[in-house]
C-alpha cells in the first residue's frame, strides 16, 4: 500500500510540475524571445515485488525547451541584413527629404530660373528689373545649395550620434550576454542544463545585437555563447569588450571619417573593427561614404556631388563673369567680377556657396558685355545662360542633367535598398514564423495541457485516496 | 505546422501595416495628383521625368526670349516704316525742288526737309522699353552721354558746329550709338541676331545718310555763297544737278531702309515659327511628363477600393482569428 501512495505522491508532484510549466507558458503567450517548455516526464524505476518488477510511477526527467538553434541563427542572419537595408531606405529617404526631391523646391527648379533670369537679361542686359532679378535668382540658387547641403550635414551628425547611441547599446548588450554567461554558469540544473529564463534573455539579447551587428555564435556545452563579429570575438564566456568610435580627421583633406576600435575592460585596445553588416554598418556607410563631401571612395556621395555641382557651376560661371564689364564699366581692363564667392574658406561648396556682396548691393555691376560701354551688348550674360545647355558642363552633361543623374543614382539605390529590405523581411518573417511555430505558445495546446494534467492531478489524488482507504482498511483488520 | 498567437498576430500586424501604408500612399497619390511620392517609386522614370522638366524649362525660357524679342521687331519695324516714309516724302520733296515752278521756293522746302529730317532722328530714336531699337550695344540713356554741343541722352542728336565750306549751316547728325549687332539665344546652340543696327539703316557710321540729307538741305537753303536763300531766288545749274545727284543718293537710302525692314520681317517670321515649334515641342513634353508623373485617378482609386476591402477583412478575419481559443469553452 505504501508502494502505492508513493506512487501517487510521485504523480501528484510530477502533474503539478506539469501544471507550472504550463502556466509559466500561458503566461509567457506574449513574452518576446520566449521558447515554450514542455515537461519531461519519465517513468520511476521498477522495484522486485512477488518474483515480478513494477514501475514505481512517474518522475520529472527536465524541462525541455523547443529550441532550433539554426532557425535562430538564421534569423539573427537575416534580422541584421533587414536592419541594414532598413537603415539603408530610412537614410536615403531622409537624403530626398534634404533635396526637397520629388518636388518643386528643388536646385533643379532653382538651376531653371536662374538659367531663366540668365537669358532673360541676355535679351536686355541694360534693364536694371532683369539685372535685379538675375542677381535674386543667382543668390535664391546659392541658397538651395546652402539649405540642401546644410540638411545634409545635419543628417551626417545625426547619423553620427545614431552611432554613437548604437554603439553604448551594442556595448550593454555585450555585457548582457558575458553576465549571462555567468549566471548560466552558476545556475545549471540537475541535468546539467541551464534555466530555460536565461536561455531566453541569452537569445533575446542576441537576437537585438544582431540588429546592430552581423554575428555569428559558438555555443558551450553548459549554454553559455562566444559571440564574434567581423573576425573580433567580443564575448568569451563571461568577459566581453566593448566598442568605441573616433573621429579620424585626415589632416591634409580635412575629411572626417569613422573608425571602430575594440578596447578591453581595463581600455587596452585590441584591435580595429568594422561592421560589415547590420544597423551600424549601414549608419557607418552614409557617414564616411553618402554623406561625406570629401571622400575618396568611388562609390556615390550625395555630398561630393552637389560639392562638384556647385564648385563647378561657379567656376564656369565666374570665369566668364571676370572678364565681363557691367553696365557702368569704362576701363580698359575688365573689373574681374566673380558672381559666385565661398561665404567662408577659400573653397566654394554647396555649403559655402554665395552671391558676390558686389553684386548684390549693386545689380549693374553684374557684367554682361566683354567690351565696356557697350550695355546692350550680353555675351558674357548670354554665354551664362548658354551653359544651361551645355552637354559638356559636368560629366558630359548639362547642369540640369547632372543634378539628374544624382536623383537618378538616388530612386535607384532607394529602389534597391527597398527591394532588398522586402526579400529580407519576407525570409525573415519566413524564419520568424518558422521558430514561432516550433517554439511559440499555442494557447489551445496549453489548454489542452492544462486539461490533461487537472485530470492526471485528479486521478493520482484518487489514487492517494484509494490508497489511503485501502491501508485503512488493512490497518483495522485486526479490529 | 504549429499555429500560435503570436504568428498570427504579427502576420495581421504585418498584413495591416502593408495595407495601411498602402491606401495613405492611394490617398496621396489622390490628393496631389503626383504618381511619384519617393524618388526610388519610379526610379527607371526619374531620369526621363527630370530631363523632360529641364527641356521644358529650357523650351520656356526660348519662347519667352523670343516673344520679348519679337515685341522688339515689332517696335523696330514700326520705326523703320517711319523712316522708310518720310525718306521717301524727302525724296519727293527733292522730286517737287527740282520742277521748274518750284525753283523760287527753295528756302520753303529748306524747311520742310529739316522738319523731316528732324522726324527721322525721332524715329531713329525709338525706343523699346528704356533700350533704343538702333543704338547697337550701346543703346542706353546712360551709355549716351552728350559731348559739346551734343545735348541729349538720345542715340541720334541733331547739333549745330562751326559752318564749314563743305558744311556751310553746320548742321550735323550725331550717332552716339554704336553698329555692334545684339543676339539672343532662341534655341540650343542657336542664336538670333535682335537688333536693327544703324549702319544698316543709315549706311556707313550709322550717319551717311544723314549727311546726304544735311547736304540737301544746304543746298536748298544756302546759296554757293553760303548765304541763306532768299524768296524767289532761282537755283543755278550746279545745284540743280547737286540736288539730282542727292536725290539718287535718298532713293537708294531708301531701298537700303526698306531692305532692312525686308530683312527685319523675315527674321519676324522665323522667330515667330521658332517660337510655334516651341510650343508645340513643349506641350509635347509635358504630355511625355505628365505620363510619368501624374496620378490615374481611375487607376489609384480603384486600388485604393481594392486595398480598402482586404483591409476591412483582414481586420474581420484577425480579430475572430484571435479572439476565440479553447480557454472559451473550458467551464
Amino acid at each position: 500500500m505504501i508502494r502505492s501512495l508513493e506512487i501517487g505522491k510521485r504523480a501528484l508532484l510530477a502533474t503539478q510540475r506539469g501544471f507550472d510549466v504550463t502556466s509559466n507558458n500561458i503566461a509567457n503567450v506574449n513574452t518576446p524571445g520566449y521558447a515554450r517548455q514542455a515537461l519531461m516526464l519519465r517513468p520511476g524505476e521498477s522495484v522486485p515485488a512477488g518474483g515480478f518488477y513494477i514501475g514505481m510511477g512517474v518522475l520529472s526527467a527536465g524541462i525541455r525547451q523547443f529550441r532550433d538553434q539554426l532557425i535562430e541563427r538564421d534569423q539573427r542572419a537575416y534580422t541584421s541584413t533587414q536592419s541594414f537595408y532598413q537603415q539603408q531606405t530610412t537614410t536615403l529617404q531622409r537624403i530626398e527629404t534634404a533635396l526637397g526631391e520629388p518636388g518643386e523646391q528643388t536646385i533643379q527648379t532653382a538651376l531653371q530660373q536662374f538659367f531663366d533670369a540668365a537669358s532673360q537679361l541676355a535679351s536686355n542686359p541694360s534693364r536694371m528689373a532683369d539685372r535685379q532679378l538675375f542677381v535674386a535668382r543667382a543668390s535664391e540658387l546659392a541658397s538651395t545649395f546652402n539649405r540642401t547641403s546644410t540638411a545634409l550635414e545635419i543628417l551626417r551628425t545625426s547619423t553620427f550620434d545614431r552611432i554613437m547611441g548604437d554603439v553604448t547599446r551594442v556595448n550593454q548588450i555585450l555585457d548582457s550576454i558575458a553576465r549571462i554567461n555567468q549566471r548560466i554558469n552558476a545556475t545549471l540544473d540537475a541535468t546539467g542544463q541551464p534555466a530555460a529564463s536565461l536561455v531566453d534573455q541569452q537569445s533575446q539579447m542576441l537576437q537585438e545585437l544582431s540588429q546592430y551587428l552581423d554575428i555569428s555564435i559558438t555555443r558551450e556545452p553548459t549554454g553559455t555563447v562566444n559571440v564574434t563579429s567581423s573576425g573580433i570575438m567580443l564575448v568569451s564566456l563571461n568577459s566581453s569588450l566593448s566598442l568605441s568610435v573616433q573621429k579620424n580627421i585626415n589632416s591634409s583633406t580635412g575629411e572626417t571619417t569613422l573608425n571602430y576600435s575594440v578596447q578591453k575592460n581595463d581600455g587596452t585596445t585590441v584591435g580595429t573593427f568594422q561592421p560589415s553588416n547590420g544597423e551600424l554598418a549601414s549608419l557607418t556607410e552614409s557617414y564616411n561614404i553618402a554623406l561625406n563631401p570629401l571622400t575618396a571612395s568611388t562609390q556615390f556621395s550625395i555630398a561630393r556631388e552637389l560639392d562638384r555641382l556647385a564648385a563647378t557651376l561657379a567656376d564656369r560661371i565666374n570665369t566668364l563673369t571676370t572678364s565681363g564689364y557691367g553696365l557702368n564699366d569704362t576701363g580698359a581692363v575688365p573689373p574681374g567680377r566673380a558672381l559666385f564667392v565661398p561665404s567662408s574658406g577659400s573653397t566654394i561648396t554647396a555649403q559655402t556657396i554665395s552671391v558676390n556682396p558686389a553684386l548684390l548691393s549693386d545689380p549693374a555691376a553684374v557684367p554682361t558685355s566683354s567690351t565696356p560701354s557697350t550695355p546692350g551688348k550680353s555675351d558674357i550674360i548670354a554665354a551664362i545662360a548658354a551653359l544651361a545647355s551645355d552637354a559638356t558642363f559636368l560629366d558630359s552633361m548639362t547642369p540640369e542633367g547632372f543634378y539628374g543623374s544624382i536623383a537618378s543614382q538616388l530612386a535607384q539605390f532607394g529602389a534597391s535598398a527597398n527591394d532588398r529590405l522586402t526579400a529580407a523581411k519576407t525570409v525573415l518573417q519566413q524564419i520568424t514564423a518558422e521558430r514561432e511555430s516550433l517554439s511559440g505558445v499555442n494557447l489551445d495546446e496549453e489548454a489542452t495541457n492544462l486539461i490533461t494534467y487537472q485530470r492526471a492531478f485528479e486521478a493520482a489524488a484518487r489514487v492517494v485516496s484509494i490508497s489511503s482507504d485501502m491501508l485503512s482498511t488493512l490497518v483495522n483488520l485486526g479490529r | 505546422m504549429r499555429v500560435t498567437i503570436q504568428s498570427l498576430s504579427m502576420r495581421l500586424q504585418s498584413t495591416l501595416t502593408d495595407l495601411s501604408a498602402r491606401q495613405a500612399q492611394q490617398q496621396t497619390r489622390i490628393a496631389t495628383g503626383q504618381r511619384l511620392l519617393q524618388l526610388s517609386d519610379a526610379p527607371t522614370d526619374i531620369a526621363d521625368i527630370t530631363s523632360y522638366r529641364s527641356t521644358i524649362a529650357r523650351y520656356q525660357r526660348y519662347s519667352d526670349t523670343l516673344d520679348a524679342s519679337l515685341a522688339e521687331q515689332a517696335t523696330t519695324e514700326s520705326a523703320l516704316e517711319s523712316i522708310s516714309s518720310t525718306l521717301s516724302s524727302i525724296n519727293t520733296l527733292g522730286i517737287d525742288a527740282l520742277q521748274i515752278a518750284n525753283h523760287d521756293k527753295w528756302n520753303v522746302l529748306a524747311q520742310q526737309l529739316l522738319s523731316n529730317i528732324r522726324a527721322i532722328i525721332d524715329a531713329a530714336n525709338t525706343s523699346h522699353g528704356d533700350i533704343y531699337v538702333l543704338a547697337g550695344t550701346k543703346n542706353t540713356a546712360a551709355a549716351l552721354q552728350p559731348t559739346a554741343p551734343e545735348q541729349t541722352t538720345l542715340p541720334f542728336e541733331l547739333v549745330s558746329t562751326a559752318a564749314t565750306p563743305s558744311n556751310p549751316s553746320g548742321l550735323e547728325v550725331r550717332f552716339k550709338g554704336n553698329t555692334e549687332p545684339r543676339f539672343v539665344q532662341t534655341g540650343d546652340g542657336h542664336t538670333e541676331q535682335v537688333s536693327t543696327t544703324a549702319d544698316k539703316v543709315f549706311g556707313s557710321g550709322g550717319t551717311e545718310v544723314f549727311n546726304t540729307l544735311i547736304e540737301l538741305y544746304n543746298t536748298l537753303a544756302l546759296t554757293s555763297s553760303g548765304s541763306a536763300r532768299g524768296d524767289g531766288q532761282i537755283p543755278t545749274a550746279d545745284e540743280l544737278d547737286r540736288v539730282s545727284a542727292l536725290l539718287k543718293q535718298i532713293a537708294d537710302a531708301v531701298t537700303n531702309v526698306n531692305e532692312a525692314t525686308s530683312e527685319l520681317g523675315i527674321r519676324t517670321i522665323r522667330m515667330n515659327a521658332q517660337r510655334d515649334q516651341l510650343t508645340e515641342d513643349i506641350t509635347r513634353q509635358r504630355e511625355f511628363l505628365s505620363r510619368l508623373n501624374d496620378t490615374d485617378i481611375a487607376e489609384v482609386t480603384m486600388q485604393l477600393q481594392r486595398d480598402q476591402l482586404a483591409y476591412e477583412y483582414s481586420l474581420k478575419v484577425g480579430a475572430r482569428l484571435l479572439n476565440i481559443s479553447l480557454f472559451d469553452f473550458l467551464q
